[in-house]
C-alpha cells in the first residue's frame, strides 16, 4: 500500500478502535485489521500525534499492579473520523476510472 | 533479549530526547510488553514483538520535524560530530542562511510596498476629489454654475474612485497578511509542527 494512503487509513483505523469504549495500546494493535500490519513502534508515534491533535485524550489507570495508559476518542477525533469517511465515494469514483480504463484497453 | 535489556538499550537510544518524553515512551513499550506477557506470550517473543531497539527508536524519532530530527540523528552518533560539522560548515551555512534571509525580507517587504503604493494612489484621488469640491464651493461663492457643476462632478468622481481603490487596497492587505500568516507558518514547519494537522486524513487519501 502507498505510504502517505496508509497512513490515513492507519489513523483512522486507531480513531475507530479508540471510539467505543476506551482502549490501550496491545488490544488497539489487535483490534485493527491485521492487513494493516500495525505494530506497537508504529502505533506509538501515531498515538502520540493524535493527542497532540486533540483527536484523543489519554488516562492512566491500574491494571495488575502496573499502570496501563488508556486512550479515548475526542469530538474533534470523530470529525476525523467523519471526514475520511466522506472521502468514499471520491475513493469509488477513482478506482471506478481506474478499473473501467484498464477494461477498455484490454 | 530480555524486558530490561529492551527498554534499557531503547533509552540509550533515545538520550537525545527530553527525559519525560523517553520515560514515556518506555513506559509505553513496557506496557505493550506486559501485555503480550500476560496473553500468554514468553517475555522473549514478547520483546521480539516489538521489533528492535534501533527500529522502534527509529519509528519515534520519524515524527519529530525535520531540524530536531537531524539534529537527535547527528547527537544519537556524537554530539561532538554535531558541533564539529556545525562550526567547520559555518562559512558555508552562516552566509547562506543570512542571504536566504535577506532575500526573503526584500521580496516580503516589496510586497508592502505595492500595497502601499495603491493606498497612496487610492489618498492621492481622495485628495484630488477634496480639492474640486473645494473649487466647487469657490464656484458658488463667484455664482459661475457651469464651473460648479464641473468641479462638483469632478470632485464626487475622483472620491467615488478614491473609494473603490481604498476598497481594493484593503483588500489586498488583507490577503497579503493572510499569506504571511502562512508563510511564517511553513518556514517554522522544519522546526515545530504545529496542531493544525487537521485535515491529515483527507490529505493522505487525496495524494
Amino acid at each position: 500500500m502507498e505510504a502517505q494512503m496508509k497512513r490515513g487509513f492507519l489513523e483512522a483505523c486507531v480513531l475507530a478502535a479508540v471510539s467505543g469504549e476506551e482502549s490501550y495500546g496491545y488490544q488497539i494493535v489487535k483490534d485493527v485489521p491485521t492487513s494493516m500490519g500495525l505494530t506497537e513502534s508504529t502505533l506509538y508515534p501515531l498515538l502520540k500525534r493524535l493527542e497532540r491533535a486533540g483527536c484523543i485524550t489519554a488516562r492512566s489507570a491500574e491494571h495488575n499492579g502496573r499502570l496501563r495508559r488508556y486512550y479515548r476518542i475526542t469530538d474533534a477525533g470523530r470529525a476525523r473520523i467523519e471526514e475520511f469517511l466522506a472521502e468514499w465515494p471520491s475513493v469509488q469514483e477513482i478506482y471506478a476510472y481506474v478499473e473501467g480504463a484498464h477494461h477498455d484497453a484490454r | 533479549m530480555t524486558r530490561d535489556e529492551f527498554l534499557d538499550r531503547l533509552g540509550e537510544l533515545l538520550a537525545c530526547l527530553p527525559a519525560d518524553q523517553v520515560e514515556e515512551t518506555k513506559a509505553f513499550y513496557a506496557e505493550a510488553i506486559a501485555d503480550r506477557m500476560e496473553d500468554g506470550m514468553s517475555e522473549e517473543e514478547a520483546v521480539a514483538a516489538m521489533g528492535s531497539p534501533g527500529e522502534v527508536a527509529e519509528a519515534t524519532l520519524d515524527d519529530l520535524p525535520a531540524v530536531p530530527r537531524a539534529i537527535a540523528r547527528t547527537r544519537r552518533r556524537s554530539t561532538a560530530l554535531l558541533w564539529v560539522l556545525a562550526i567547520v560548515g559555518s562559512p558555508v551555512w552562516v552566509p547562506l542562511l543570512i542571504a536566504f534571509a535577506a532575500v526573503a525580507v526584500t521580496i516580503y517587504i516589496c510586497i508592502w510596498v505595492l500595497a502601499f503604493c495603491v493606498w497612496i494612489v487610492a489618498a492621492a484621488f481622495g485628495g484630488m476629489g477634496v480639492v474640486e469640491l473645494l473649487f466647487a464651493v469657490g464656484g458658488i461663492t463667484i455664482g459661475h454654475i457651469p464651473y460648479i457643476l464641473a468641479s462638483a462632478g469632478m470632485g464626487l468622481g475622483l472620491l467615488g474612485v478614491a473609494l473603490l481603490m481604498g476598497a481594493g487596497a484593503w483588500e489586498v492587505s488583507k490577503q497579503i497578511a493572510r499569506l504571511s500568516a502562512l508563510w511564517a507558518k511553513k518556514a517554522v514547519s522544519p522546526f515545530w509542527k504545529g496542531r493544525g494537522e487537521k485535515n491529515d486524513v483527507a490529505a493522505h487519501l487525496a495524494a
